[in-house]
């Protein structure tokens, strides 16, 4: 299969979380600002997005830092559902082969993560508007 | 009872496997400007039921 995408074991946290309102400690503290941020990377391992996962395998460097997302819920009843939105844009040739949602510009915690074997190819000036949706039903 | 019940005993509810679901989806803007929509990329449940093998893929885009 070539994409697959998980939330993470610190993302199931993140959730559990939110629903009682409250705010982890310890190494998998998770802020109530989660997905804040997203990114973008190589995978040159090879990788397969897995639940344990705690950082893309090669977050790339183009560009420099992580993007702010745009957090919104959408729907109602049955249809709401989360959704973290992300344009990237690259000023270099490179093939996207993994992203991901982040709890802040650097490190903190990642709660998304989805790995593609194929990969996006990209020129400069090239981006990609990342959608990531949780849909609880 | 019925003979099918009688013969294979009550049939158990299957537990579902995971539950909710994460995704992803991506729209490639080029930089003269077309606009390449991939749609979903892939799919998974946001919970995995324990013993069920890790999620991810299903609905994702083909190899190419």
């Amino acid at each position: 299969m070539a994409v697959t995408v998980v939330l993470t074991n610190n993302g199931e946290e993140w959730v559990s979380e939110r629903i009682a309102g409250v705010q982890g400690s310890g190494s998998n503290n998770v802020a109530a600002n989660a997905g804040s941020h997203g990114s973008w990377g190589t995978n040159t391992g090879a990788t397969t997005a897995a639940k344990a996962d705690t950082a893309l395998n090669s977050e790339s460097s183009d560009p420099a830092a992580r993007v702010a997302t745009t957090i919104t819920v959408t729907g109602s009843g049955s249809t709401a559902k989360w959704q973290a939105t992300v344009t990237i844009s690259s000023t270099t040739t490179q093939t996207i082969k993994e992203g991901g949602i982040h709890s802040a510009s650097s490190a903190g915690v990642m709660f998304i993560r989805y790995t593609d074997t194929v990969g996006i190819g990209l020129n400069s000036g090239d981006s990609i508007a990342f959608t990531y949706t949780l849909d609880p039903s | 009872m019925g003979l099918i019940k009688r013969l294979f005993g009550k049939r158990e509810p299957k537990a579902p496997e995971g539950a909710g679901e994460v995704s992803v989806s991506a729209v490639i803007t080029r930089a003269d400007g077309t606009v390449e929509d991939l749609g979903v990329l892939g799919s998974a449940p946001m919970i995995v039921r324990p013993g069920k093998e890790e999620p991810g893929g299903g609905h994702g885009r083909p190899d190419e």
